[in-house]
Protein backbone atom coordinates (compact mmCIF):
# COMPACT_ATOMS: atom_id res chain seq x y z
CA UNK A 1 0.00 0.00 0.00
CA UNK A 2 1.35 2.97 -1.16
CA UNK A 3 1.22 6.02 1.08
CA UNK A 4 1.62 9.60 -0.08
CA UNK A 5 3.54 11.55 1.92
CA UNK A 6 2.34 15.11 1.84
CA UNK A 7 4.47 18.03 3.31
CA UNK A 8 2.50 19.86 6.21
CA UNK A 9 3.97 22.64 4.56
CA UNK A 10 2.56 22.73 1.84
CA UNK A 11 2.54 25.63 -1.62
CA UNK A 12 0.37 27.93 -0.18
CA UNK A 13 0.99 26.76 3.56
CA UNK A 14 4.64 28.71 3.82
CA UNK A 15 5.15 30.15 7.31
CA UNK A 16 6.96 33.18 6.04
CA UNK A 17 4.33 33.99 3.59
CA UNK A 18 2.35 35.92 6.56
CA UNK A 19 5.60 37.68 7.01
CA UNK A 20 5.87 39.30 3.92
CA UNK A 21 5.64 42.71 3.53
CA UNK A 22 2.07 43.83 2.96
CA UNK A 23 3.14 47.42 1.77
CA UNK A 24 6.66 48.66 0.70
CA UNK A 25 6.50 51.95 2.58
CA UNK A 26 6.15 50.43 6.40
CA UNK A 27 9.71 49.02 5.68
CA UNK A 28 11.05 51.70 5.11
CA UNK A 29 9.67 53.48 8.15
CA UNK A 30 11.03 50.58 10.46
CA UNK A 31 14.43 50.39 8.79
CA UNK A 32 14.51 54.57 9.59
CA UNK A 33 13.91 53.76 13.02
CA UNK A 34 15.85 50.77 13.37
CA UNK A 35 18.60 53.60 12.62
CA UNK A 36 17.62 56.46 14.61
CA UNK A 37 18.03 53.79 17.26
CA UNK A 38 21.25 52.47 16.27
CA UNK A 39 22.36 56.04 16.16
CA UNK A 40 20.95 57.02 19.46
CA UNK A 41 22.47 54.01 21.29
CA UNK A 42 26.02 55.32 19.32
CA UNK A 43 25.56 58.53 20.84
CA UNK A 44 24.83 57.10 24.25
CA UNK A 45 27.48 54.79 23.86
CA UNK A 46 30.26 57.61 23.82
CA UNK A 47 28.24 59.27 26.18
CA UNK A 48 28.50 56.95 28.55
CA UNK A 49 32.47 56.07 28.32
CA UNK A 50 33.37 59.42 28.34
CA UNK A 51 30.82 60.22 31.89
CA UNK A 52 32.65 56.92 32.65
CA UNK A 53 36.24 58.00 32.21
CA UNK A 54 35.85 61.40 34.00
CA UNK A 55 34.01 59.22 37.15
CA UNK A 56 36.76 56.86 36.90
CA UNK A 57 39.49 59.83 36.88
CA UNK A 58 37.86 61.59 39.81
CA UNK A 59 37.86 57.85 41.96
CA UNK A 60 41.48 57.22 41.28
CA UNK A 61 42.58 60.94 42.46
CA UNK A 62 40.53 60.28 44.94
CA UNK A 63 42.01 57.31 46.01
CA UNK A 64 45.66 58.62 45.56
CA UNK A 65 45.13 61.64 47.75
CA UNK A 66 43.40 59.01 50.63
CA UNK A 67 46.57 56.96 50.19
CA UNK A 68 49.14 59.46 50.31
CA UNK A 69 47.31 61.40 53.53
CA UNK A 70 46.99 57.96 55.16
CA UNK A 71 50.30 57.47 54.82
CA UNK A 72 51.55 60.71 56.46
CA UNK A 73 49.06 60.49 59.09
CA UNK A 74 50.19 57.02 60.13
CA UNK A 75 52.06 57.58 63.46
CA UNK A 76 55.21 55.12 64.46
CA UNK A 77 53.05 52.75 67.10
CA UNK A 78 56.58 52.56 68.85
CA UNK A 79 56.65 56.27 69.45
CA UNK A 80 53.38 57.63 69.47
CA UNK A 81 50.09 56.35 69.70
CA UNK A 82 48.65 59.84 69.74
CA UNK A 83 47.47 60.91 66.23
CA UNK A 84 48.10 64.59 65.85
CA UNK A 85 45.67 66.50 64.12
CA UNK A 86 46.70 67.27 60.05
CA UNK A 87 47.24 71.10 60.05
CA UNK A 88 45.16 73.12 57.74
CA UNK A 89 47.69 74.30 54.68
CA UNK A 90 47.35 78.27 55.14
CA UNK A 91 48.53 80.16 52.53
CA UNK A 92 51.35 81.72 53.54
CA UNK A 93 51.17 85.46 52.50
CA UNK A 94 54.11 86.52 50.21
CA UNK A 95 57.50 88.64 52.17
CA UNK A 96 58.23 91.91 50.33
CA UNK A 97 61.58 90.29 49.74
CA UNK A 98 60.04 87.30 47.84
CA UNK A 99 57.90 89.50 46.49
CA UNK A 100 61.22 91.51 44.88
CA UNK A 101 62.36 88.72 44.28
CA UNK A 102 59.35 87.27 42.19
CA UNK A 103 59.24 90.37 40.00
CA UNK A 104 62.74 90.32 39.18
CA UNK A 105 62.11 86.35 37.69
CA UNK A 106 59.27 87.77 35.70
CA UNK A 107 61.34 90.82 34.39
CA UNK A 108 63.91 88.56 33.57
CA UNK A 109 61.93 85.54 31.78
CA UNK A 110 59.52 87.67 29.81
CA UNK A 111 59.76 87.60 25.67
CA UNK A 112 59.44 90.91 24.43
CA UNK A 113 60.60 89.90 21.13
CA UNK A 114 58.50 86.91 19.95
CA UNK A 115 61.09 86.10 17.61
CA UNK A 116 59.15 82.84 17.60
CA UNK A 117 55.70 83.73 16.41
CA UNK A 118 56.97 86.20 13.61
CA UNK A 119 55.25 86.36 10.20
CA UNK A 120 55.74 83.20 8.21
CA UNK A 121 57.85 84.85 5.17
CA UNK A 122 55.91 83.13 1.93
CA UNK A 123 56.16 83.53 -1.68
CA UNK A 124 52.92 85.18 -2.63
CA UNK A 125 53.32 85.74 -6.21
CA UNK A 126 53.58 82.94 -8.00
CA UNK A 127 51.81 83.59 -11.26
CA UNK A 128 54.25 83.50 -14.61
CA UNK A 129 54.08 83.35 -17.99
CA UNK A 130 52.84 79.62 -18.94
CA UNK A 131 52.34 80.91 -22.82
CA UNK A 132 48.76 79.29 -23.25
CA UNK A 133 47.42 82.07 -24.78
CA UNK B 1 19.49 61.74 9.35
CA UNK B 2 19.04 64.63 11.53
CA UNK B 3 20.29 62.51 14.31
CA UNK B 4 23.03 61.21 12.17
CA UNK B 5 24.10 64.91 12.02
CA UNK B 6 23.51 65.43 15.50
CA UNK B 7 25.64 62.43 16.36
CA UNK B 8 29.06 63.69 13.88
CA UNK B 9 28.65 67.23 15.01
CA UNK B 10 28.91 65.89 18.91
CA UNK B 11 31.43 63.65 18.02
CA UNK B 12 32.92 66.68 16.16
CA UNK B 13 32.69 69.20 19.34
CA UNK B 14 34.12 66.46 21.57
CA UNK B 15 37.44 65.96 19.55
CA UNK B 16 37.93 69.30 19.38
CA UNK B 17 37.59 69.74 23.07
CA UNK B 18 39.65 66.91 23.77
CA UNK B 19 42.86 68.53 21.17
CA UNK B 20 42.14 71.83 22.90
CA UNK B 21 43.90 70.30 25.55
CA UNK B 22 47.23 69.56 22.93
CA UNK B 23 46.86 73.34 22.27
CA UNK B 24 50.61 74.07 23.27
CA UNK B 25 51.42 71.89 20.25
CA UNK B 26 50.17 74.86 17.89
CA UNK B 27 53.10 76.10 17.22
CA UNK B 28 54.98 72.93 16.69
CA UNK B 29 52.83 72.70 14.46
CA UNK B 30 52.89 75.88 12.21
CA UNK B 31 56.74 75.16 12.56
CA UNK B 32 56.07 71.72 11.03
CA UNK B 33 53.82 73.22 8.14
CA UNK B 34 56.32 76.01 7.45
CA UNK B 35 59.28 73.63 6.89
CA UNK B 36 56.99 71.67 4.62
CA UNK B 37 56.73 75.04 2.91
CA UNK B 38 59.88 75.39 2.19
CA UNK B 39 60.08 71.98 1.10
CA UNK B 40 57.25 72.16 -1.25
CA UNK B 41 57.87 75.43 -2.64
CA UNK B 42 61.42 74.06 -3.86
CA UNK B 43 59.53 71.03 -5.39
CA UNK B 44 57.19 73.62 -7.27
CA UNK B 45 60.40 75.77 -8.67
CA UNK B 46 61.73 72.88 -9.87
CA UNK B 47 58.63 71.72 -11.59
CA UNK B 48 57.90 75.20 -13.01
CA UNK B 49 61.60 75.71 -14.43
CA UNK B 50 61.34 72.09 -16.15
CA UNK B 51 58.09 72.98 -17.56
CA UNK B 52 59.73 76.42 -18.83
CA UNK B 53 62.35 74.60 -20.01
CA UNK B 54 60.78 71.66 -22.25
CA UNK B 55 57.07 72.89 -22.49
CA UNK B 56 55.93 69.26 -22.90
CA UNK B 57 52.62 68.12 -21.65
CA UNK B 58 54.15 65.73 -18.91
CA UNK B 59 56.09 68.89 -17.14
CA UNK B 60 52.86 70.64 -17.79
CA UNK B 61 51.05 67.87 -15.52
CA UNK B 62 53.95 68.35 -12.88
CA UNK B 63 53.65 71.86 -12.90
CA UNK B 64 50.21 72.14 -12.23
CA UNK B 65 50.39 69.56 -9.63
CA UNK B 66 53.22 71.04 -7.40
CA UNK B 67 51.37 74.63 -8.27
CA UNK B 68 48.25 73.26 -6.49
CA UNK B 69 50.64 71.74 -3.50
CA UNK B 70 52.07 74.91 -2.93
CA UNK B 71 48.98 77.24 -2.93
CA UNK B 72 47.84 74.61 -0.47
CA UNK B 73 50.16 74.48 1.80
CA UNK B 74 50.83 78.12 1.93
CA UNK B 75 47.41 78.31 2.77
CA UNK B 76 47.73 75.85 5.52
CA UNK B 77 51.10 77.33 6.85
CA UNK B 78 48.82 80.67 7.35
CA UNK B 79 46.48 78.69 8.74
CA UNK B 80 48.49 77.43 11.44
CA UNK B 81 50.28 80.55 11.95
CA UNK B 82 47.22 82.32 12.85
CA UNK B 83 46.42 79.46 15.08
CA UNK B 84 49.54 79.76 17.15
CA UNK B 85 48.64 83.30 17.40
CA UNK B 86 45.42 82.62 18.68
CA UNK B 87 46.67 79.71 21.29
CA UNK B 88 49.23 82.59 22.73
CA UNK B 89 46.65 84.99 23.08
CA UNK B 90 44.28 82.75 24.67
CA UNK B 91 46.83 80.98 27.29
CA UNK B 92 48.34 84.50 28.78
CA UNK B 93 45.46 86.12 29.93
CA UNK B 94 45.95 89.61 30.16
CA UNK B 95 48.49 90.06 27.60
CA UNK B 96 45.99 91.77 25.71
CA UNK B 97 42.54 93.72 27.26
CA UNK B 98 39.77 92.25 27.49
CA UNK B 99 37.93 93.98 24.45
CA UNK B 100 41.28 93.79 21.81
CA UNK B 101 41.40 90.23 22.87
CA UNK B 102 37.86 89.38 21.72
CA UNK B 103 38.45 91.76 18.48
CA UNK B 104 41.78 90.40 17.57
CA UNK B 105 40.82 86.63 18.32
CA UNK B 106 37.25 87.22 16.09
CA UNK B 107 39.70 88.53 13.26
CA UNK B 108 42.60 86.16 13.45
CA UNK B 109 39.50 83.12 13.46
CA UNK B 110 38.17 85.14 10.51
CA UNK B 111 41.02 84.35 8.35
CA UNK B 112 41.48 80.82 9.54
CA UNK B 113 38.27 80.20 8.29
CA UNK B 114 38.82 82.19 4.94
CA UNK B 115 42.01 80.23 4.66
CA UNK B 116 39.98 77.04 4.66
CA UNK B 117 37.45 77.98 2.39
CA UNK B 118 40.10 78.69 0.02
CA UNK B 119 41.70 75.39 0.62
CA UNK B 120 38.49 73.77 0.07
CA UNK B 121 37.69 75.79 -3.12
CA UNK B 122 41.68 74.04 -4.25
CA UNK B 123 40.69 70.59 -3.37
CA UNK B 124 37.71 70.94 -5.53
CA UNK B 125 39.44 71.61 -8.73
CA UNK B 126 40.37 68.10 -9.86
CA UNK B 127 42.11 68.53 -13.06
CA UNK B 128 42.90 72.38 -12.76
CA UNK B 129 44.72 74.72 -15.44
CA UNK B 130 47.42 76.89 -14.48
CA UNK B 131 44.86 79.82 -14.86
CA UNK B 132 42.25 78.67 -12.07
CA UNK B 133 45.02 78.36 -9.87
CA UNK B 134 46.39 81.49 -10.79
CA UNK B 135 43.30 83.05 -10.13
CA UNK B 136 42.93 81.68 -6.54
CA UNK B 137 46.66 82.59 -6.30
CA UNK B 138 46.06 86.26 -7.11
CA UNK B 139 43.16 86.70 -4.83
CA UNK B 140 45.26 85.46 -1.42
CA UNK B 141 48.10 87.79 -3.18
CA UNK B 142 45.74 90.96 -2.70
CA UNK B 143 45.04 90.09 0.40
CA UNK B 144 48.73 89.76 1.35
CA UNK B 145 49.58 92.45 3.29
CA UNK B 146 46.15 92.27 5.43
CA UNK B 147 47.28 88.85 6.10
CA UNK B 148 50.83 89.42 7.45
CA UNK B 149 50.64 93.17 8.98
CA UNK B 150 47.64 91.31 11.40
CA UNK B 151 49.95 88.86 12.41
CA UNK B 152 52.27 91.73 13.41
CA UNK B 153 49.57 93.43 15.00
CA UNK B 154 48.64 90.29 17.06
CA UNK B 155 52.37 90.67 18.15
CA UNK B 156 52.21 94.35 19.35
CA UNK B 157 49.28 94.15 21.48
CA UNK B 158 51.22 90.75 23.04
CA UNK B 159 54.75 92.46 23.48
CA UNK B 160 52.73 95.42 25.05
CA UNK B 161 50.50 93.53 27.09
CA UNK B 162 53.31 91.97 28.29
CA UNK B 163 55.41 95.38 29.60
CA UNK B 164 52.25 96.85 30.66
CA UNK B 165 51.47 93.80 33.22
CA UNK B 166 55.84 94.31 34.14
CA UNK B 167 55.23 98.22 34.85
CA UNK B 168 51.64 97.62 36.62
CA UNK B 169 53.94 95.19 39.18
CA UNK B 170 56.18 97.82 40.00
CA UNK B 171 54.03 100.43 40.37
CA UNK B 172 52.55 97.92 43.04
CA UNK B 173 55.46 97.15 44.79
CA UNK B 174 56.86 100.43 44.69
CA UNK B 175 53.64 101.40 46.63
CA UNK B 176 54.33 98.79 49.27
CA UNK B 177 57.65 99.70 49.91
CA UNK B 178 56.39 103.16 50.23
CA UNK B 179 54.30 101.68 53.12
CA UNK B 180 56.83 99.91 55.14
CA UNK B 181 58.93 103.52 54.51
CA UNK B 182 56.21 105.39 56.41
CA UNK B 183 56.33 103.04 59.17
CA UNK B 184 60.14 103.85 59.39
CA UNK B 185 60.93 105.82 62.67
CA UNK B 186 64.52 107.61 61.87
CA UNK B 187 63.97 110.68 60.75
CA UNK B 188 67.21 111.22 58.70
CA UNK B 189 66.92 107.63 56.99
CA UNK B 190 63.47 108.21 56.06
CA UNK B 191 63.95 111.06 54.30
CA UNK B 192 66.86 109.77 52.29
CA UNK B 193 65.01 106.40 51.28
CA UNK B 194 62.29 108.81 50.56
CA UNK B 195 64.45 110.80 48.13
CA UNK B 196 65.69 106.67 46.67
CA UNK B 197 61.75 106.38 45.96
CA UNK B 198 61.21 109.20 44.09
CA UNK B 199 64.32 107.81 41.76
CA UNK B 200 62.00 104.18 41.60
CA UNK B 201 59.05 106.45 40.83
CA UNK B 202 60.58 108.00 38.04
CA UNK B 203 61.69 105.19 36.60
CA UNK B 204 58.18 104.08 36.37
CA UNK B 205 56.77 107.02 34.99
CA UNK B 206 59.97 106.92 32.11
CA UNK B 207 58.50 102.96 31.93
CA UNK B 208 55.04 104.70 31.39
CA UNK B 209 56.62 107.09 28.58
CA UNK B 210 57.94 104.19 26.54
CA UNK B 211 54.57 102.12 26.45
CA UNK B 212 52.59 105.11 25.58
CA UNK B 213 54.78 105.45 22.87
CA UNK B 214 54.66 102.09 21.54
CA UNK B 215 51.04 102.26 21.95
CA UNK B 216 51.25 105.41 18.83
CA UNK B 217 53.48 102.85 17.10
CA UNK B 218 50.83 100.47 17.64
CA UNK B 219 48.19 103.02 16.31
CA UNK B 220 50.39 103.71 13.44
CA UNK B 221 50.96 99.79 12.45
CA UNK B 222 47.22 99.04 12.24
CA UNK B 223 46.53 102.11 9.77
CA UNK B 224 49.87 100.79 7.69
CA UNK B 225 48.87 98.77 3.97
CA UNK B 226 52.33 97.30 2.83
CA UNK B 227 53.82 94.97 4.62
CA UNK B 228 57.12 96.99 5.31
CA UNK B 229 55.78 100.66 6.87
CA UNK B 230 54.37 97.83 9.45
CA UNK B 231 57.59 95.75 10.05
CA UNK B 232 59.12 99.11 10.91
CA UNK B 233 56.15 100.06 13.37
CA UNK B 234 56.42 96.66 14.85
CA UNK B 235 59.95 97.20 15.46
CA UNK B 236 59.66 100.42 17.16
CA UNK B 237 57.14 98.86 19.43
CA UNK B 238 59.79 96.23 20.15
CA UNK B 239 62.65 98.87 21.39
CA UNK B 240 59.71 100.79 23.29
CA UNK B 241 59.38 97.54 25.30
CA UNK B 242 62.85 97.23 25.93
CA UNK B 243 63.03 100.54 26.59
CA UNK B 244 60.50 100.55 29.47
CA UNK B 245 61.98 97.48 30.75
CA UNK B 246 65.34 98.46 31.09
CA UNK B 247 63.71 101.31 32.92
CA UNK B 248 62.09 98.88 35.33
CA UNK B 249 65.07 96.73 35.99
CA UNK B 250 66.86 99.51 36.98
CA UNK B 251 63.74 100.52 39.26
CA UNK B 252 63.71 97.27 41.05
CA UNK B 253 67.35 97.75 41.66
CA UNK B 254 66.78 100.96 43.68
CA UNK B 255 63.40 99.14 45.30
CA UNK B 256 65.37 96.32 46.46
CA UNK B 257 68.30 98.97 47.82
CA UNK B 258 65.64 100.67 49.79
CA UNK B 259 64.72 97.22 51.45
CA UNK B 260 68.19 96.31 52.42
CA UNK B 261 68.49 99.56 54.06
CA UNK B 262 64.85 99.62 55.80
CA UNK B 263 66.16 95.67 57.00
CA UNK B 264 69.05 96.51 58.67
CA UNK B 265 67.67 98.85 60.27
CA UNK B 266 65.30 96.41 62.32
CA UNK B 267 62.26 97.30 60.00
Amino acid sequence: METEIISPLGANNLPFKEMEPEKGHIYLKEDKKNKNIFYLSTFLFFLFIFILGIIIGSFWEKKKKTEKEEEKILPSPSVDLYISPTPIPTLKPLSLEEKLDNFGKKLEETDLQEDDLLPPDLDFKLRFETGSH
Amino acid sequence: MKFKNFLIIFLLLFFNFVSYGFAGDSLKDFNYQYEQYHKIYDQFLIARDRFLKYRVLNSQEEAIKSLKNLLLQRNQTLRTYYLALMDKIRKTPGIVSQTTNSSLLSRLDKKVLWLEDQNRELNQLNTPAFEDLFIISDRIETEKDLLINLGYEALGEMILGKIRSLHQDSVTLTSLIKEELNKYQQATNSARLNLWLKEVEVKNYLAAKEIEAGEINLWNLKSKQDINSALKDFENIKIDALDAKIQLTQGLGYLKEIYKELVKNGN
